[in-house]
């Protein structure tokens, strides 16, 4: 069920107002489950079963972590938790890449060829499994009792604003709310239905009307013009390709950033708090703060899960260039089965560990003078995203020789500029998209309480908002709805 | 207080749709209201040539119809071919004009049909050429309907766009395509530049089997309706005295071979049904070309001086049938 349909609109008007309706908590905490699971279902079919496993995976294994106090054992149950979620993350998203790259040697060879499994990605697989194993973590280091139920846990999981796409959340932050919400230890409050508060109504549903515009007004109406330069750029110019990376860079971030706003919008009406995922990072001034401000709820995730533990405070300077480099890998091949996105993985690892092993090396330049300044600050931020730029043109071409092309119109620049008025007036309308994109990114960067403004705004002016919203997605919406990039991962 | 807000919510919504409306109503979007409205069956209709049509997709809409006319008036001097296709056609689509087809009296009418006939596919897909549309009426329950037929679906970017263009049209901003020509046998197709570009064998190679399963799925349902409207069409032809014949269209190479067996069978299946009810002859073009270099995509030839044998073949088969 994707978000930007009305299938998911009238999802969502039942989910709140049966939400409100329900007056005892406890059927509340389930209906929200169920609900989870029926949004689930609509994308997934049968592969719900899949999120069911993980559920209770992780839930059992933290349990028997939790209650015994054996630490080979404690490791044992992890292992296996481990082991469980990235099995069924390398089966369902990896194993065909494995044994189409096996079949390449034994072609090679002269061996005969494995059949591929051709499995179905499941949706938010990715995730899910992610946020289980976290879940799993926290617990084995003793920083998180168990959820206390598992319907608690299952919400936890299943939660269906954040579901398929993220942000993928926390249970030391997310169990919280939810005990908050559905403890029935005061027994006064036993019958105390889901309020719906008014702020964060509000709230919720500009950052919904937000995310809707991101995504169905400049996405979905970029996407196109991005669709077609990348069907074959072999031939093209630098111009043509650098144009192209530049509208796929702003439609997944309006794709993604969309989702997440819709996300947590949705989540906020319900009442729960779902940390920020984008934080303007097409304003980083470094690939590391990139990925500060990117996609926060995976960097943070494989920073506390992996990075971490791959350091301690012995850790020499190649160790640490090491567990950066490891830890950007593993996003870049965390987003899909491809060589592309091993390449992508193993650019921002140098990316990062390149700039992590200059601030060692030249500890004065976080004071340096040029960079603070307002000159050096441009200039930071237009560097940095020139690299981002090559990162995302790895994400966006699977095909290698068009890649290789590709990339090599970014770096070497070529100055054919025959062709550039032609092509601009013949794309006209992405481009302008793309202009207003930065205008108003740019605007919302410099007024970081944007949001708090339009929300509180007087009902009068907040529904012309609205409507202005509203109208520029219909009068731009293609009626087919494609679906969010990260569906794919 | 929450059930202000919530109020509020729907009356931005309403308001937003209510201005789409009343643009929509106020600013029609198409010249030509629909296929059968078309000037051309008004000015042909009438007229003393004995007609050879052909009907089909975006396939036989690539065909030299110039040539083929000028090779049939060579040896029948009052007879003149017209190239009915175009692009997103179906059975469904054509029986709409079906009657204004049957009033140009036709002797002779080859009908290409191709997988995408009997499933779903061409649903999701629009055609790249401006083709004369249908009036769109602004019913709200279809507003967004997807999967329908698509010349009644609403496309509110589409009708966005296409304002924004006419109310700029006597300025430079806009200019009409480049390099769009149109021939004068085949009235209801246009060529675009890359249309006539022969595809590299190494980009037609990059095909994969599940983009070639989804093009022709053969849907029980889809093709249980589409069959029915292709028998109409053809018995309304024949009940006034054309000849009807249909041929199969042509695919390169790599597209052919990755077609699944049970999808050919289906598809065959139906072809002969037609055959024996309808007693119709059936040309099967669909490997006739399928190695040559002369394919501007998969499924369609490119409209190129190399690339004229399937032009060349259907003149033939007008010979044939006529002799």
């Amino acid at each position: 069920m994707l978000f930007n349909s009305v299938d998911f609109l009238v999802f969502f008007a039942l989910v709140i107002t049966i939400s409100v309706i329900i007056k005892n908590k406890n059927f509340s905490h389930i209906f929200l489950v169920v609900a989870s699971y029926v949004f689930f279902y609509f994308s997934n079919n049968f592969l719900i079963s899949l999120l069911i496993f993980s559920t209770m995976l992780d839930y059992y294994i933290a349990k028997e972590i939790w209650s015994t106090n054996s630490k080979s054992k404690k490791k044992r149950l992890l292992l296996i938790s481990i082991i469980g979620n990235l099995g069924l993350l390398g089966l369902f998203k990896y194993a065909d890449f494995g044994i189409s790259q096996f079949n390449e040697l034994f072609k090679l060879i002269g061996l005969n060829e494995i059949p591929l499994l051709e499995i179905v990605l499941p949706v938010g697989i990715s995730f899910y499994t992610f946020q289980t194993l976290g879940y799993t973590i926290d617990v084995y280091r003793g920083q998180l009792a168990p959820a206390k139920s598992f319907k608690e846990f299952a919400l936890f999981v299943a939660f269906f604003p954040q579901l398929v796409a993220g942000p993928i959340l926390r249970a030391s932050n997310f169990l919280p709310q939810i005990r908050e919400k559905f403890s029935h230890l005061d027994t006064k409050n036993y019958l105390k239905q889901i309020l719906i508060q008014r702020t964060n109504l509000k709230v919720g549903l500009t950052l919904m009307s937000f995310g809707f515009f991101k995504k169905m007004f400049f996405a979905d109406n970029i996407a196109p013009f991005v669709d077609e330069i990348f069907l074959n750029p072999v031939g093209l110019d630098s111009f043509v390709i650098l144009l192209g990376t530049i509208g796929f860079g702003i439609q997944v971030y309006c794709d993604f950033s969309g989702y997440s706003d819709i996300a947590i919008g949705a989540a906020l009406i319900l009442g729960f708090k779902v940390p920020q995922n984008f934080n303007f990072p097409f304003f980083a001034t470094s690939p590391t703060e990139f990925w500060r401000r990117w996609h926060i709820s995976l960097s943070t995730w494989v920073r506390d899960y992996v990075f971490y533990p791959m350091l301690n405070f012995k850790s020499s300077k190649l160790r640490l260039f090491v567990s950066v480099f490891a830890t950007l890998f593993l996003i870049g091949i965390w987003h899909g089965a491809g060589w592309n996105f091993v390449i992508f993985g193993i650019v921002h690892g140098l990316y990062v560990g390149i700039e992590t092993a200059i601030r060692s090396i030249f500890p004065s330049l976080q004071n340096n003078s040029f960079l603070k300044s307002r000159f050096g600050k441009i200039i930071s931020i237009l560097s940095t995203q020139y690299l981002i730029l090559i990162g995302f043109l790895i994400f966006r071409v699977h095909n290698l020789e068009h890649l290789s092309y590709s990339v090599q119109k970014l770096i070497f620049i070529d100055l054919e500029i025959n062709g550039v008025s032609s092509f601009i007036l013949e794309h006209k309308f992405p481009l302008f998209l793309m202009m207003l994109f930065v205008i108003i990114h740019f605007i919302s960067f410099r007024n970081p309480k944007m949001l708090d403004k339009i929300s509180n705004l007087r009902l009068t002016y907040w529904v012309i908002f609205l409507i202005i919203v509203f109208t520029s997605i219909i009068f731009f919406s293609d009626t087919n709805p494609r679906d969010f990039v990260y569906f794919r991962f | 207080m929450n059930k202000t807000i919530l109020i509020s919510v729907l009356i931005a919504l309403t308001f937003s749709f209510l201005i789409f409306y009343t643009f929509h109503e106020f600013f029609p979007v198409q010249k030509v209201s629909d296929v059968k409205d078309h000037p051309f069956f008004a000015e042909n209709k009438n007229s003393d040539s004995e007609k050879i049509l052909l009907l089909g997709g975006s396939g036989p809409a690539q065909l030299n119809s110039t040539m083929i006319n000028q090779l049939l008036n060579k040896n029948y001097e009052n007879h003149v071919f017209y190239n009915l296709a175009y692009n997103a056609d179906t059975p469904k689509q054509r029986y709409k004009s079906i009657s204004e087809t049957v009033m140009l009296k036709p002797e002779l009418v080859l009908y290409g049909i191709t997988y995408v006939d009997f499933n779903g596919f061409l649903f999701l897909n629009t055609a790249k050429n401006i083709q004369p549309l249908p009036t769109i009426e602004l019913n709200p329950a279809k507003l967004f309907s997807s999967y329908d037929d698509p010349f009644l679906e609403i496309n509110p970017k589409e009708t966005t766009l296409n304002f924004i263009r006419e109310l700029f049209s006597d300025t430079d901003l806009f200019p009409e395509k480049a390099n769009r020509f149109q021939l004068e046998n085949s009235p209801f197709s246009f060529f675009d530049q890359y249309q006539t570009i022969i595809a590299d064998d190494n980009d037609l190679k990059k095909i994969s089997s599940d983009q070639v399963k989804r093009m022709v799925k053969q849907d029980e349902s889809v093709k249980k309706e589409q069959m029915g409207y292709l028998k109409e069409n053809i018995k309304l032809l024949q009940n006034n005295d054309a000849k009807v014949i249909i041929f199969i269209l042509p695919q390169q190479k790599y597209f052919f071979d990755l077609v699944p067996e049970d999808d050919k069978a289906i598809f065959y299946a139906g072809v002969e049904e037609i055959k024996n009810e309808l007693n119709v002859k059936i040309y099967d073009l669909s490997d006739d070309y399928a190695a040559l270099n002369i394919w501007m995509d998969h499924n369609h030839v490119a409209y190129n001086k190399k690339s004229m044998i399937f032009s060349d073949d259907i003149y033939k088969i007008i010979i044939k049938e006529m002799s």
